[in-house]
């Protein structure tokens, strides 16, 4: 029987494995041209867990934990459509993403440290998945061009930090520190934090093919039907959304609900008397 | 002591090819090269170039030959003199072919001309560039000959660490010839890997993939100037700068072949010393220079001066230098030049910075449409913002 460290050691080359997939896919099509940030990523992923924000050498403090983050990737959109406000440039536009994912090992899972991060939630050992998207573009106004930012987050809410707002456990939000630098600058709309909207689990791979199924519509169908791509989405599917929906599923389908992990990634579900009709 | 024969027409007494020899020697690294006349018979080169440490093909100091500088023209020989009728290049492919053969031991081959004949031999033409090690110019040996000198004795003692590596094909011999830990070995993209070992039969084919494909080309591994621009570090203005990098080198230094004239670091070492060592948990990429330099001052007593953002150029986060300038990009707001033929996706991409690519549109040809077209249209803003317009 593998031991755990053999069962990682897989998991880390099939991981890494499919984001070489996923980045020959997106240079073969010219959609990211400088695939640098994702060699970066693939290296990382094939490296072994490592204690992070600790110097060498001083008292172990935080748990092992291994991931890659897929830093400022710039993608080339497709030519956006009804964009607001009216008169603002919709092709040729510049648009980075930086993607985070890391986890514990396993046996992280079972001990202690001394810090405040609680281990664990959904998929377990799951420490963050993160996406940010920044697209920039211009506006032509009476008064000389516009410098404009569309920005969004997908965010892992840490397990055990109960927040006055539901807070789900997976969720997306608009705005956000990224507009930071233009807040002076910004007119007519208004940023609030919420909505955080529950979405399912993003690794790297669901992530980009979340964003060019958004962004890069016509390639996203094409690759669709490509058995290859395919292949590496369901195998992302199959880790991260099947637990995730079934969890959700349970909660729905059972015959006495209470509180439940469910609860953590979609808060909006309340504890219902499954008599209710 | 490390000996070159210098194949050229200019070798006679008083000629530039035994000046340029000398300057060479002189340069010191322990080189010797001996100026050599060519003769019509190609034979008698590969003749000299075949015998082992001593004899008729050894040199007047009884070394073995371990390196060719061939000039790309032959035939201006003296008057009453038999004339060849064969170019350096020629002479090139030859020693290639006996090589692949096993007549004749892997040396390295360095192109060594004016840019006059380069021009006219060779032009854009590109099929003879993987005949040769390094491409010189007589003109760097006056400019630069300890640069120069120091080159071609290790590219000689390159082959010889490739050609004496006594480890069985596969991850160990990988591990070998870059002398990097296996476990970090497999870390680096597999078709790199497969393409290495493919070469690995032939000493002249594994020493180019080296030098062309990882040493030449920032990817994997990094040169000083690119190293610094990612930690945001302003060389010119740092006077500790020397103690970090030697600090680097100790720990993500390339060892392999050809390392003494191409310093070179392992950037996924580098990263892997940013989180474990500087303790940070944000990964370079993500931080501006003043950020990168905070960090990397953190309990230390060095005095380094971040970049500054050159004027007219957009963003801070730098991570290469131009294509066209040298100056620091950051790449969000620079231009990702089309791939050459022969990139691979593991190699990093060249870029213009945000102001060349405002002043080069016109130029550049790896310029893309969409790019260009982008490039236009901030010419047009700012020509209506009454800002400053590119060439």
């Amino acid at each position: 029987m593998a031991s755990s460290s053999d069962a990682h050691r897989k998991r880390r080359m099939d991981c890494s494995d499919d984001l070489v997939i996923l980045r020959d896919l997106l240079w073969k099509h010219d959609v990211c041209r400088d695939p640098s940030p994702l060699n970066d990523a693939i290296s990382q992923a094939r490296s072994t867990p490592r204690r992070v924000g600790s110097r060498a050498g001083m008292a172990p403090k935080w748990p092992f934990e291994w991931g890659y983050r897929i830093e400022q990737l710039r993608l080339e959109i497709e030519e956006l459509r009804h964009v607001r406000p009216r008169g603002s440039l919709g092709s040729n536009l510049d648009s980075v993403v930086t993607i985070d994912f890391k986890e514990y090992l396993p046996e992280e899972a079972e001990r202690t440290y001394d810090c405040d991060e609680p281990l664990g939630g959904l998929t377990s050992t799951t420490k963050v998945l993160e996406v940010q998207f920044e697209l920039e573009s211009l506006c032509d106004r009476e008064d000389g061009n516009d410098d404009l930012l569309s920005a969004w987050h997908y965010d892992t809410h840490p397990v055990g930090q109960v927040g006055r707002e539901a807070h789900p456990r997976f969720h997306i939000q608009v705005g956000g520190e990224a507009y930071d630098e233009c807040d002076a600058r910004i007119r007519a709309v208004l940023l609030p934090e919420a909505p955080r909207v529950a979405a399912p689990p993003m690794d790297g791979i669901l992530a980009l093919n979340f964003l060019l199924s958004n962004y890069c519509g016509e390639l996203w169908r094409r690759l669709s039907t490509d058995s290859v791509y395919q292949g590496l989405v369901t195998r992302a599917m199959k880790r991260w959304w099947r637990p995730y929906f079934e969890e959700i599923n349970r909660f729905l389908n059972a015959e006495t609900v209470g509180d439940s992990k469910a609860r953590l990634l979609m808060p909006s579900l309340l504890p219902y008397d499954p008599g209710i009709e | 002591m490390t000996l070159y024969i210098l194949l050229d027409d200019e070798s006679h007494t008083g000629g530039t090819a035994a000046t340029l020899a000398q300057e060479l020697q002189e340069a010191g690294h322990g080189l010797q090269v001996e100026a050599l006349m060519p003769t019509s018979d190609p034979g008698d080169l590969l003749e000299r170039l075949s015998a082992p440490t001593s004899g008729s093909g050894s040199s007047r100091s009884g070394c073995a030959v371990e390196g060719l500088l061939l000039d790309i023209r032959l035939d201006q020989v003296p008057p009453n003199t038999s004339r060849p009728h064969f170019n350096g290049l020629t002479v090139a492919q030859e020693i290639r072919t006996q090589q692949t053969l096993g007549r004749l031991h892997h040396i390295p081959l360095v192109r060594f001309s004016q840019p006059a004949i380069v021009d006219k031999y060779v032009g854009n033409d590109t099929t003879s560039l993987d005949l040769f090690d390094a491409i010189i110019l007589k003109g760097e040996v006056v400019e630069q000959a300890d640069r120069v000198a120091l080159l071609l004795v290790d590219l000689s003692r390159g082959y010889k660490t490739i050609r004496n590596l006594d480890v069985p094909n596969g991850e160990e011999w990988l591990s070998a010839l870059l002398a990097l830990d296996t476990s970090h070995v497999l870390r680096l993209d597999e078709r790199l890997l497969i393409q290495l070992a493919a070469a690995g039969r032939l000493t002249h084919e594994v020493a180019r993939y080296l030098l062309r494909r990882l040493l030449e080309r920032p990817g994997v591994l990094v040169d000083e100037g690119t190293l610094a621009i990612r930690l945001g570090v302003d060389m010119e203005r740092s006077a500790d700068w020397a103690m970090l990098r030697a600090e680097l080198e100790q720990k993500c230094g390339y060892t392999g072949p050809f390392g003494e004239s191409h310093a070179r670091w392992w950037w996924m070492l580098v990263e892997d010393w940013w989180l474990d060592d500087i303790g940070e948990q944000r990964p370079l990429r993500s931080l501006s220079a003043q950020q990168r330099m905070r960090s990397l001052m953190n309990g230390r007593d060095f005095s380094l001066a971040p970049i500054q953002s050159p004027s007219g150029s957009r963003g801070e986060r730098f991570w290469m230098p131009c294509a066209r300038t040298g100056e620091p990009v950051d790449p969000r707001y620079g231009f990702a030049l089309a791939p050459l033929p022969r990139d691979d996706v593991w190699m990093d991409v060249e870029y213009l910075s945000h102001r060349a690519g405002l002043r080069f549109e016109r130029t550049e040809t790896r310029l893309r449409r969409r790019d260009r077209e982008k490039i236009r249209a901030l010419k047009a803003a700012s020509r209506l913002a009454g800002g400053a317009d590119g060439e």
